[in-house]
């Protein structure tokens, strides 16, 4: 157990490194005019960029220095920066990028937290619904929304229920976090928010809500055709059982390992959802940094989102020996 | 060699000898099919065939992608020419247009919109009301924004594009773009799984590992550095998505490495070839007549949902306006324009709602059709 | 070429034969379907024993399943009985239905495909008696008061049959490695039977009588009763499975090829068990399996099956003493024997098992029969009655039986 756990760590780390090195090469491949512009662009558009930044950019990622070593070293100097958890300088935002990451990523957290557990809630027992009763109208009309929800391309869908909830309808505001006309506080202030945040997870649900829902009927599927469940009925237990306890025991298996899987979601940000609603998520604000070519706070995003993700797999690991008895780790 | 076959021809024939003939029996007619074999079978293909079109989701996929590739490869051949009415000295008259339409890909319709504004003035002189009437003719320079009408079937976004004709260039793209980038993710998929569970050991090892690397790369994050490398570079507009597409494949290609790798060692495993090696078969040989035909259908089904995939990332970009650039469109980029302008988004469904149909139309045809081949080639497929 | 293209073609259907095929078990799978879940009042499904001294009779029983590739019937027209306080073989090759007629008893046939189609499986039940809120009658000595009724198994509603299943009749499966729920521990497996079978018992009861179980099965309690199954060996799952089986003292234990799956030692063991339990319990065992061996031990009575029938059936000395049937006796030539040392080849029947779609009407043995005569191309043959136990459905002894 303990073993497993040092050669999974370190090959963590291994992966980390490989996405570190990617990311810094592809930000090297900039050429430095277009950097320079990208800065000067900040810089019209009212933030003050001071050169002490760019100079410390310039420095942390070895800008400039073109030689094979020059290269080296700057990958070096920005990886040990890294290792002390310091993400450079936010050009847009003239604060460290981490505090920033942080910031944002609450109001990402809350909103892809709530859509999460409304996917699971709705999902899965559409999916035993669908997987117990296969060929029929019930599994067909699932199958149907199954499909539906994983095609609609989430930029469009989210303007859609935008126009019709918001603009048309006019039942919920159309975007932003908070309606910034009124003084609000307490009890007021949070239903603005729950007000503000329904379409968005609205958007967020649906269109993951058929992947789980797939997911649970294809499992539940192969759990009804093995042996055990054959026992179990043998042994006299009603149907509603065998479903509710022996099947669904055995499917839920699958379901809480790719929960961990969902760590990067959670924290990361919904990029489109965040950037149709304008909400001040760590999205948003990652997709603004990237067009307006503030480079610390790109790198210092993406390592966080493979940090994240490396750690989904590590707990999918480590959920999967939680869940099934049979795995034991190794 | 030769001599196997033969064998291997004489004992079938063995096989087919009436058994009853071994026996001697009295006078029985052996002119009847053994009863092991009496039973009439349905033929692989007729089998795959049938469960496909049985279920009535794959042949509406079907019928989904048939439709908009006719209509975004063979559409556009029918703009060639046309007819059409144009307003000349305030007269209707049908206009004969010859080369590609009076509507391509990137041209504006700058025709304009006459506009005709009548008043009426009332005044009396010495008790003697006279009427004026007043006609002002306003020519718009720019037909934009106009609603649907004879001329522009969909009618003209902010710019003055018929987006009808926008539809279907931009499912050229789309689609093209797709198919280019999943066949790539393929060919890369194949050959690197392929190298990795067939000679196993550190190549394996390295390959997987890369992998792992490309899978924690965060996908649009990294798309979007990508795609601001090549504002750098100034690549022309037409063929930058092009390149996104092959950067995406670089880092798409695991999942189907992974599936061709695990095919290769599970049926490396099996007994036939256990049989295939103690038969002196070659490696080449083993590969192509045993693990090909055996990888093919789960590989054909990953193709066609990744096909889905990619219009949804393809998309994506181009709505981010970081695919496909002014003139030219992708379903994405007509789209994009809702994420500045609210009055279109509000006022103005027609510009950018059927973009998005044509996305959804397009994702769910080749998922349909992606899950009906998978349960038609399911080998476990019951009922 | 052409000539080439039909030869390869003629074992295929047609296009519109499998859309022949598919209306047609449409329309069956549904009407079949909907007898199955319908909901019925108990008078509709019970019944009456022929012999008040058996515990089971299945009489012509049919169990389709409706492929695409046609009607394959498994289980055509089959007959026979259980006697109470017995053991009763079923002996026949590898897809002669013989686990199909074990399945339907416990209405364990997969659907759609798979569909009891006709003829009754009567079932002597002895159950709590419970009254119309369910609740267990008790007689004056504060035990429960006991009620017995004859049920047709394949007249019963889907809903109805967990009345039966564990309580009254249990089933020991072939695949002992997979039949256990790999999620829950040996003790919740077994703990569960007692407490849905016996009303009010208590986790602690159920926990008592598992232990008890186990230990009638050979395997010390303590050591497996907090396991999870993948941490126990095929054999000892097989011990586990039959305590299963056991727990809820049924009348009926169906043995589907118990032993199948299992190392030989294994089997010897298991079988021992079985012989064991056998003589504990107050019930029949209906033992199915290909192997003539374990029958010999086992049976008191032997039914012989083969492509969906019956072929025959009697005591088990009738069967092993006096075989009629020239598959039958083809059968016991091909088992090894010691004794057969003086170079002579170990018989096999020519030919395969026929696949059960299409079948003709005439025997369906014929053409790998050694005795085939003429007559044999007619119908199929009936039962023909050679002792008062011994029946066999073969032409060869007709006149026999008309001679009386």
């Amino acid at each position: 157990m303990f073993k497993y756990i040092v050669k999974r760590l370190a090959l963590a780390v291994v992966i980390l490194l490989g996405v570190s090195m990617i990311i810094y090469f592809l930000i090297r491949l900039m050429p430095v005019d277009f950097i320079q512009s990208k800065i000067d662009a900040i810089s019209r558009g009212g933030a003050t960029v001071s050169d002490e930044t760019v100079k410390a950019m310039y420095e942390m990622y070895g800008l400039g220095d073109n030689t094979f070593s020059g290269i080296l070293k700057g990958y070096f100097n920005w990886l040990g920066a890294l290792c002390r958890f310091d993400l450079g300088t936010s050009f847009v935002h003239q604060a460290p990028v981490a505090d920033i990451i942080v910031e944002h990523m609450g109001i990402s957290f809350a909103i892809a937290f709530i859509a999460t557990v409304f996917e699971f809630l709705i999902a899965i027992p559409l999916g035993i619904t669908a997987a117990t009763h296969q060929y029929s109208l019930r599994d067909y009309i699932v199958t149907v929304l199954v499909m539906i929800g994983i095609s609609l391309p989430s930029f469009f869908f989210g303007n859609m229920l935008k126009d019709l909830l918001a603009l048309k309808l006019g039942w919920l505001p159309p975007s932003g976090l908070v309606d910034a006309t009124v003084m609000q506080s307490g009890m007021e202030l949070l239903l603005d928010y729950v007000r503000h945040m329904v379409i968005p997870i609205l958007t967020i649900v649906i269109l993951s809500i058929g992947a789980r829902m797939r997911m649970t009927r294809t499992n539940m599927l192969e759990v009804l055709n093995s042996d055990y469940i054959r026992t179990a009925r043998a042994k006299g237990l009603k149907e509603r059982v065998v479903i509710n306890k022996h099947a669904f025991r055995n499917t839920l298996i699958p379901l809480v390992t790719s929960m961990a899987g969902l760590l990067p979601t959670l924290f990361s940000g919904a990029i489109i959802t965040e950037q149709v609603f304008a909400l001040p998520g760590i999205g948003n604000v990652a997709l603004d940094a990237m067009n307006r070519g503030d480079i610390p706070f790109i790198m210092g995003y993406n390592m966080f989102l493979a940090l994240l993700s490396v750690l989904g797999v590590l707990l999918a690991d480590l959920m999967y020996a939680v869940v099934d008895p049979r795995v034991k780790l190794e | 060699m030769e001599e196997n076959k033969t064998l291997f021809a004489e004992q079938t024939e063995e096989l087919d000898l009436p058994v009853t003939e071994e026996v001697e029996t009295p006078a029985v007619e052996d002119t009847e099919v053994p009863l092991d074999r009496n039973v009439k079978l349905m033929s692989p293909t007729r089998m795959v065939v049938r469960r496909f079109f049985r279920s009535r989701l794959s042949i509406i996929g079907l019928i989904m992608v048939v439709g908009l590739f006719l209509f975004s490869f063979v559409g556009p051949l029918f703009l060639a020419e046309s007819m059409h009415t144009e307003v000349i000295d305030g007269v209707e008259t049908e206009v004969y247009t010859p080369n590609n339409g009076k509507w391509g890909e990137i041209e504006l319709d700058e025709s304009g919109k006459v506009d005709y504004a009548t008043s009426e003035y009332t005044y009396e002189v010495d008790g003697v009301t006279y009427t004026v009437r007043q006609t002002t003719e306003n020519q718009l320079k720019d037909n934009f924004l106009s609603p649907p009408s004879k001329d522009h079937i969909l009618g003209t976004d902010n710019e003055g594009y018929d987006i009808f004709v926008r539809l279907m260039y931009g499912g050229r793209i789309s689609l093209i773009v797709s198919f280019i980038a999943v066949f790539l993710i393929t060919i890369l998929g194949v050959l690197l799984g392929g190298l990795a569970g067939y000679f196993g050991g550190w190549v394996d090892d390295l390959i997987m590992r890369i992998s792992d690397i490309l899978m924690c790369l965060p996908g649009i994050p990294i798309l979007l550095i990508l795609s601001t490398l090549l504002d750098a570079s100034g690549i022309d507009a037409k063929y930058r998505i092009y390149l996104l597409m092959i950067y995406l494949t670089l880092i798409s290609w695991t999942g189907t490495a992974r599936l061709v790798r695990g095919q290769i060692l599970s049926l490396r495993e099996q007994e036939f070839m256990v049989a295939a090696e103690a038969m002196g078969y070659s490696t080449g040989r083993k590969i192509f007549k045993h693990l090909v035909p055996n990888v093919m259908p789960q590989l054909i089904v990953q193709m066609t949902l990744s096909l889905g995939s990619m219009i949804l990332y393809e998309s994506t970009l181009s709505y981010l306006n970081l695919g496909v650039k002014a003139p030219y469109a992708a379903w994405g980029t007509m789209i994009n324009i809702i994420s500045t302008n609210q009055d279109i988004l509000q006022n103005h469904l027609y510009v950018w709602v059927p973009a998005g149909v044509c996305i959804v139309i397009a994702v769910l045809g080749f998922n349909f059709v992606g899950d009906g081949l998978r349960d038609a080639l399911d080998p476990k497929a019951r009922r | 070429m052409a000539v080439k293209k039909e030869k390869t073609n003629r074992g295929y259907l047609t296009g519109r034969e499998i859309r022949e095929i598919a209306k047609a078990n449409a329309k069956e799978i549904k009407r079949l379907e909907a007898y199955k879940n319908r909901k019925a009042p108990e008078e509709e499904f019970l019944s009456e024993l022929k012999d008040p001294d058996n515990i089971l009779e299945i009489e012509d029983l049919h169990t389709y399943f409706y492929t695409e590739q046609g009607v394959v019937k498994a289980v055509n027209g089959v007959s026979y009985d259980v006697p109470k306080h017995s053991v009763v073989g079923v002996v026949g090759e590898s897809g002669c239905g013989k686990s199909v007629t074990s399945m339907s008893v416990m209405r364990l046939i997969q659907g759609p495909t798979g569909q009891i189609v006709d003829g009754s499986i009567r079932f002597h039940s002895k159950d709590i008696k419970k009254d119309a809120k369910g609740k267990p009658v008790l007689a004056e000595d504060g035990s429960f008061e006991m009620e017995e009724k004859v049920y047709d198994i394949a007249k019963m509603p889907i809903r109805e049959i967990h009345r039966l299943r564990g309580k009254q009749i249990a089933m020991i499966f072939q695949e002992p490695m997979t039949s256990l729920n790999p999620v829950f521990t040996i003790g919740q497996q077994l703990d569960e039977v007692t407490l849905i079978h016996i009303p009010g018992a208590t986790k602690e009861q159920a926990k008592e009588k598992s232990y008890e179980m186990l230990r009638l099965v050979g395997i010390i309690p303590e050591n497996v009763y907090k396991a999870f199954p993948h941490e126990l060996s095929g054999g000892m799952r097989q011990r586990v499975m039959i305590a299963m089986a056991l727990a809820a003292e049924p009348r009926l234990i169906i043995a589907d090829e118990p032993t199948t799956a299992l190392d030989v030692t294994i089997q010897a063991q298991i079988l021992e068990l079985l012989q064991d339990i056998k003589n504990k319990i107050d019930g029949s065992i209906l033992l199915i399996t290909h192997d003539l061996g374990v029958i010999a031990e086992m049976a008191d009575y032997v039914v012989v099956m083969y492509a969906g029938k019956v072929i025959e059936k009697g005591t088990v000395m009738e069967i092993f003493q006096d075989p009629r049937h020239p598959y039958t006796i083809g059968l016991q030539k091909s088992k090894p024997t010691m004794t057969l040392d003086d170079g002579t080849e170990l018989y096999n029947i020519p030919g395969n098992v026929p696949n059960p779609t299409n079948m003709p009407n005439h025997c369906y043995f014929k053409e790998r029969c050694a005795q085939c005569t003429a007559c044999c191309n007619g119908e199929y043959p009936e039962m023909v009655q050679v002792s008062p136990t011994h029946f066999v459905a073969c032409h060869l002894y007709r006149e026999e039986a008309d001679h009386g």
